[in-house]
């Protein structure tokens, strides 16, 4: 009899032991391993309702992530990286008891916006052959500043047209859009706001945290112009934006 | 003898199993470089929380003998554990280790609270922090704000500009929310500064021919020993208290820097009560080892303003650091 009853009790607690190995431990163990590593940056919430727990959870995250890119990145990079982290976040849903807990996370190398291989050094001015729309910009520009250093007289205001690579460039209105379109029309020379030259023509796409584009400039040589209504503007007018820019084929 | 050999392996193993079944561990991802206080802190709270569960499956009372706590710290977790038994609610924990002025801190610790009076069913969930010396040694063990609201204030610049005094200021808030789960008279003596002005709001509802009128607050001035007198009788009364704060501002007095204003949105729970209300603290931390509450007030949130039903209070109503003068 005593034999039968410490059998029936190993059993029952090998057959519990393999009903806990089951999902709920499985995401707990993968919780901790992502935890313990220092590639990921992650946040969680345990509440009474699985909305409320994923959206602490991802307030928190935005806020760790906001930390680890202001310490690791050029702060005018700061929105491309949020931005490129909200498509990277990952969960795993678990219960606490009764409770929802949303365990979110996203790996550090998923939150950059280039790597740093895609970085290419500007090359400066007369080094390479412009291309011909820019060469006529710049004469157009010439001109005009020609006049009004020799006389009073101001050139004439003109209707301003957006052209043709202007209306596909003001299309883009959303931060996944901007890649494509630049690796479609750049010459190879691009890069992040803080590698913008001081000098050349160039254009540029300013998007909020959200991923939405908030603007579409042209830059020459110190000017900036806003491409969807040919006004002076200046991406000083973006706080708290960030910035790609291009060079035209 | 075959048979015996059997039995007792079985045995051993079935033992075996219900033990490790209550085990927590803890590890420390980062945050701390000395591999030896990081072992240490480890292992005393794997141990604890180990401890708390083997109590709670055995329906007993803790017992802290292996456990290297001080007796401050068996003292304080004894309370808590009277006004309501805890469990860790994972068995593997990872957190961060943050450096403090006086050692360090592992926060979220994730527990549920097991409250023994029948009348509260629902599943709490709490969160901890271990607070040690720059040894390793445990010097506390308090219930936490929510990490959302926490991060809040360490966050928020524009009034506290100070990281190691929004710290200080969140540890106390946590320690005094505590102090209420625990009924720790003990602090609450001592936190109260002998001056303290005491500002409690009631709500009277008014009517007229059956037809409602606008609800009257009024404010009710205690000195510290009325309210700890009070205060005292209520814990006696009361089997549970739960205390919990879901908003949180902190604001630094523009002329004196050491007197922070702390407003809190509190939920008062006990078996036999509940209330919610904004709680305004003027902490002095001229001393920071000691800080002292000059003055504690508490509104209802909400209140029935116009005879046309209940709407929250109004914000330029609710106690500030520009009622008092300091």
């Amino acid at each position: 009899m005593l034999n039968k009853v410490i059998i029936f009790i190993f059993m029952v607690l090998s057959c519990s032991t393999g009903v806990c190995q089951s999902d709920a431990r499985q995401a707990l163990v993968e919780i901790n391993t992502i935890k313990s590593s220092p590639d990921y940056i992650y946040a969680e919430a345990t509440t009474s309702d699985s909305k409320t727990s994923y959206d602490n959870a991802m307030d928190l995250l935005e806020t760790f992530i906001e930390d680890w890119i202001k310490s690791n990145c050029d702060s005018t990079e700061v929105s491309g990286c949020i931005t490129k982290a909200s498509k990277n976040i990952l969960q795993i849903k678990t219960k606490r008891g009764s409770l929802y807990r949303a365990f979110l996370y996203v790996k550090k190398s998923d939150v950059l916006t280039y790597a740093s291989d895609k970085d290419l050094v500007v090359v400066p001015l007369g080094e390479t052959k412009k291309p011909e729309p820019n060469k006529q910009q710049t004469e157009r520009r010439d001109s005009l500043r020609h006049e009004q250093d020799g006389n009073s007289v101001k050139a004439p205001s003109k209707a301003y047209l957006v052209d043709d690579f202007g209306k596909k460039m003001i299309s883009i209105r959303a931060f996944e859009g901007i890649e494509p379109f630049v690796k479609q029309y750049s010459n190879g020379n691009m890069g992040k706001y803080k590698t913008l030259p001081k000098m050349g023509t160039y254009y540029v796409f300013v998007y909020n945290r959200s991923g939405e584009v908030m603007s579409h400039l042209s830059y020459n040589d110190g000017a900036w112009m806003n491409i969807l209504n040919g006004n002076a503007d200046d991406i000083k007018n973006y706080p708290g934006c960030g910035a790609i820019w291009f060079q035209r084929k | 003898m075959k048979n015996l050999f059997i039995n007792l392996s079985l045995s051993l193993v079935s033992i075996f199993w219900c033990v490790s079944a209550f085990a927590v561990d803890v590890t420390i991802a980062d945050g701390i470089d000395n591999a030896a206080v990081k072992a240490k802190m480890e292992r005393s709270m794997s141990a604890f929380l180990t401890e708390v569960n083997n109590a709670i499956a055995n329906k007993r009372d803790l017992k802290f003998g292996d456990l290297g706590l001080s007796r401050d710290v068996q003292s304080s977790v004894a309370m808590l554990w009277e006004n309501s038994p805890f469990e860790c609610a994972d068995d593997i924990i990872t957190e961060h280790c943050i450096v403090t002025g006086s050692g360090y801190q592992v926060r979220n610790i994730p527990l549920l609270m097991r409250p023994t009076d029948s009348s509260f069913n629902e599943e709490e969930y709490q969160e901890a922090v271990f607070s040690f010396d720059h040894s390793g040694n445990i010097e506390s063990f308090y219930l936490t704000l929510s990490q959302n609201l926490y991060m809040n204030v360490i966050k928020s610049n524009k009034e506290v500009a100070d990281l190691r005094r929004r710290q200080l200021i969140l540890d106390y808030v946590e320690h005094f929310r505590t102090s209420y789960n625990q009924k720790d008279m003990k602090f609450l003596e001592q936190v109260f500064s002998d001056d303290a002005l005491i500002i409690t709001g009631k709500v009277i509802k008014q009517s007229k021919d059956g037809i409602p009128l606008p609800d009257k607050i009024t404010y009710r001035k205690q000195s510290k020993q009325q309210y700890l007198t009070n205060l005292r009788r209520t814990f006696a009364a009361a089997k549970y208290i739960k205390v919990t704060f879901d908003e949180i501002e902190v604001s630094r007095h523009p002329v004196n820097p050491d007197f922070y204003g702390v407003t809190l949105h509190q939920g008062y729970t006990s078996n036999y009560y509940h209330d919610d209300g904004y709680v305004f603290l003027l902490w002095d931390f001229r001393d920071e080892d000691h800080p002292q509450i000059h003055v504690r007030t508490w509104q209802p949130d909400a209140f029935n303003s116009d005879g046309k039903g209940v709407s929250r209070i109004p914000k330029d109503e609710i106690f500030s650091l520009s009622d008092f003068d300091i």
